[in-house]
């Protein structure tokens, strides 16, 4: 499996509505294989969704490149599918299957008399096949998000970027969509990047984890376990445990005010 | 069937309760006309109105599809730069409150007494309503909606015919209904004020000469008709877009 996924000293910069320069990510630099799940965890404003944007597209960058394939990447596209943590983000006005149709419609990959089937197809995927004629208000918070990312992988994204796509959801239905996720993971060999702050869901799910501080990256650790991952063994508890020291030592000395700048709720200008 | 029942019950109410008080206060035809001359002098007007109505809603159709693509373009404008926005909204500052009827003055200079001065009344009446709402509509897209169409690669007038359009109908439906009445008022207004051209006019115009020959139950038989028009327009078309839209896809509380 090759490298598919490269970041070369990224810098994204805010500026607060008073001016001030607020760091969203800074030199930031790594790589993700082909077909590799990788989370990305942090508190809540460190950058880290500032860095899945970077890397969707939706956020120019200040500084540094990013490569898709060797590819530079400089709008959003299809190739790199976002999963958002909304329940909003299924167009209302359309049907599940009709959702996934426009997906594929709008990136012309599919052939027409396919859509359809190919749409039925994903939402078997996903756990949904009997649910193609309801529209999003009918359906559960967890049926939306599962939905979102059957229309994902309709138009066969190189990478999944997730944005704590399970952070709206209760802890039951986290559990059964982790169960769903690595069922597709494991059929579509999609490469994912999974952006979360719950310690145990990266560690349930990712082959890699990266810790991410305020516009940093702290660590980059392979995930050791075996598949599936119990919860209750002592190898988790470990790791789990190494994940969080990361954090704690860290952390001591940074001002929580600074931890609330975040992109999404201080309302920061993009420069 | 209980609810045409109930709307029956209601209007022969109101019926009654406007004979009563016309019994009581012991108006004459003149200031009070009964419910029976009303519909008397609908009766033998019915070729006159029914001429005039159609003359109204076509003006005012022609008025409101101008209004609907120049309110279209000016959001377009609107979103594509901030200088634009910020025009568009002082624009909309000066111009919203301003009564349509009070440049009737003004559009008389331009194009003279008939057709073309209403038409210009109507469009200026119809025109912000729409701006206000489609604009405020287009803003209130969920920011995720926008940005699965850019993960798309949908762009331009793509992005705005198949997502921000439909994402923003309930506030494209609301301005199109305050249009349409702004579309109506003006109309009426305009003609109430300076008549017709050549013989050739709406409903206004109707009520002018009802009023002007002091034939009261005219009057009202004109004012009858336009709010039998506005509650069918209500019922059949709006109420029926509604159901098959956004009130389908729950994107507004019923």
């Amino acid at each position: 499996m090759g490298e598919l996924l490269k970041l070369c000293d990224v810098t994204k910069l805010y500026k607060t509505s008073e001016g001030k320069e607020a760091v969203g990510v800074q030199h930031v630099s790594f790589t993700v294989d082909e077909g590799e799940f990788i989370s990305i965890i942090g508190p809540s404003g460190c950058g880290k969704s500032t860095l899945l944007r970077c890397i969707a597209g939706f956020e120019k960058i200040n500084d540094g490149n990013i490569y898709l394939d060797g590819t530079l990447i400089k709008k959003p596209g299809p190739d790199r599918f976002m999963i958002f943590q909304g329940l909003d983000q299924l167009f209302p006005w359309l049907t599940l299957k009709q959702n996934i149709a426009f997906a594929m419609k709008a990136v012309k990959a599919v052939k027409s008399d396919e859509i359809m089937q190919r749409a039925q197809n994903n939402l078997e995927l996903v756990g949904l096949s009997g649910f193609g004629d309801y529209y999003p208000y009918q359906l559960s918070g967890g049926m939306k998000q599962r939905a979102s990312i059957a229309r994902a992988l309709s138009v066969g994204p190189k990478v999944l970027l997730m944005d704590e796509p399970f952070g709206s959801l209760d802890a039951f239905s986290r559990k059964a969509m982790h169960h769903m996720l690595l069922k597709v993971w494991n059929k579509t060999k999609v490469t994912i990047i999974f952006v979360t702050h719950d310690i145990e869901e990266a560690i349930d799910l990712s082959d890699r984890i990266i810790a991410f501080a305020p516009g940093c990256i702290l660590a980059d650790i392979k995930n050791p376990l075996e598949r599936p991952r119990v919860r209750e063994t002592a190898l988790y508890r470990n790791f789990f445990s190494e994940l969080n020291g990361i954090f704690e030592t860290n952390f001591k000395g940074i001002d929580l005010e600074f931890e609330r700048l975040s992109a999404k709720k201080a309302k920061l200008i993009s420069v | 069937m209980r609810r045409l029942f109930s709307k029956v019950f209601f209007i022969l109410t109101v019926a009654c309760i406007w004979e009563a008080v016309k019994a009581i206060g012991g108006y004459s035809d003149l200031l009070l006309p009964g419910v029976m001359s009303i519909l008397r002098s609908l009766w033998l007007e019915r070729i006159q109105i029914f001429h005039m109505t159609l003359f109204s809603l076509q003006i005012i159709g022609i008025g409101l599809l101008v209004a609907i693509v120049l309110a279209i373009c000016a959001t377009i404008l609107a979103f594509s730069g901030r200088i634009f926005s910020e025009i568009i909204t002082d624009v909309l500052a000066i111009l919203h409150p301003l009564p349509g009827i009070a440049i009737l003055p003004i559009a008389i200079l331009w194009f003279g007494i008939g057709t073309k001065s209403i038409l210009f009344v109507i469009i200026f009446s119809a025109v912000w309503p729409l701006i206000n709402h489609f604009y405020t509509g287009f803003r209130s897209i969920p920011a995720n909606q926008l940005e699965v169409g850019r993960n798309l690669g949908l762009s331009g007038l793509k992005l705005g015919r198949d997502i921000m359009l439909p994402a923003s109908f309930p506030h494209i439906l609301g301005g199109i209904r305050t249009g349409w009445a702004r579309a109506w008022q003006a109309s009426v207004a305009a003609e109430l004020v300076f008549g017709a051209a050549g013989g050739n006019g709406g409903l206004g115009w109707f009520l002018y000469k009802k009023r002007f020959m002091m034939e009261t139950p005219g009057v009202f038989a004109g004012m009858l008709v336009i709010v039998l028009i506005g509650i069918a327009v209500e019922y059949i078309v709006f109420t029926w877009v509604e159901i098959n839209t956004v009130r389908k896809w729950k994107t507004i509380i019923n």
